[in-house]
């Protein structure tokens, strides 16, 4: 049986039907390859904001962490010297700074260094040169002052969360340095609190 | 898989206590020293995967301690980073004579300090 001769024009449109469905096939991978391009970017766009999110979420624990152990701390200082080092810890390590001071209100309304970081006498009742001078609250009083004279090189200016501890300090460190003081008192007269 | 354990050194209860919070938080296991001896002591005994050391420190300054396990054969590959208060080019050069993998200034940032945890720890 003989194999009949595909004519050249048969050849010819056949090609080009093969053509047009290879095109057809191009254009369709073509508009898939462009779906799935938009939902990679998209994905994307979602994965960049979930880092931006999760690095948002972790510093501000980090912010949550300082206040919560600022406290902490307070509360757990046992006696007034106690207190005062955990003051001057949190204002060295947590907000970053390199002078400062702790006074107390005396009765004639002058200021007495209690302790501090890199200050002397000569800052004694000086607040003129400080950055920030946090008053410390009891009762409806302020009975002292923590006064913020330099910060560390590295870091830059006060931040958000520095005035959150600062609020912190404020309600917080009077009170802790007023129990403590009971304490001690109670101990040099033989009482156990 | 069981978590990676991190030694904390430094003198400041309050900072280890914050680091603690943070780190606690996302799944490290937690040891803690508050002086240098401490910390070499701690890191020879229990062989934590990082070391968080604090450089101003009694007894041996982060610097010494951090010289000391480099000396070591069992401790010399333990990764540490070094916090410090001061960000000068002299005190970082010291902080990478010693053998430091990485430092972090304070005051410490807790997204800072995940995220060198992390590409130390490599999770």
């Amino acid at each position: 049986m003989g194999m009949r001769v595909e004519s050249a024009e048969e050849r010819l449109v056949r090609l080009e039907e093969q053509v047009e469905l290879w095109r057809a096939e191009h254009d369709l991978q073509t508009e898939r390859e462009l779906a799935l391009r938009e939902r990679l970017e998209e994905q994307a766009a979602g994965n960049r904001r979930c880092v931006e999110q999760l690095a948002a979420a972790e510093q501000r624990i980090g912010h949550l962490a300082k206040l919560q152990a600022a406290i902490r701390e307070l509360h757990e200082a046992a006696m007034p010297a106690d207190v005062l080092t955990t003051i001057k810890e949190i204002v060295a390590n947590l907000v970053g700074c390199e002078e400062m001071g702790i006074y107390a209100r005396r009765p004639d309304g002058g200021l007495t260094l209690l302790d501090g970081i890199g200050v002397d006498a000569d800052h004694e009742g000086t607040e003129a040169s400080a950055i920030v001078s946090v008053p410390l609250h009891l009762n409806g009083r302020v009975v002292g002052v923590i006064a913020l004279f330099k910060l560390l090189p590295q870091k830059a200016g006060l931040e958000p969360v520095d005035h959150e501890l600062f609020q912190v300090l404020s309600t917080h460190a009077a009170r802790a340095l007023h129990h403590a003081g009971l304490r001690a008192w109670a101990r040099s007269q033989g009482i156990s609190l | 898989m069981p978590s990676k354990r991190i030694l904390l050194a430094d003198d400041s209860v309050t900072a280890l206590t914050v680091h603690r919070m943070i780190l606690a938080g996302a799944g490290y296991e937690l040891l803690t020293a508050q002086d240098g001896q401490e910390a070499i002591e701690l890191a020879t005994a229990e062989m934590p995967d990082l070391i968080l050391m604090d450089v101003v420190m009694p007894r041996k300054t982060g610097f010494e301690a951090t010289r000391f396990l480099r000396k070591q054969e069992a401790t010399k590959s333990i990764p540490v980073i070094m916090i410090t208060t001061r960000a000068e080019p002299k005190i970082l050069e010291i902080c990478f004579q010693c053998g430091c993998n990485d430092y972090i200034n304070k005051p410490v940032d807790g997204a800072v300090l995940l995220a060198k945890v992390r590409s130390i720890l490599g999770n």
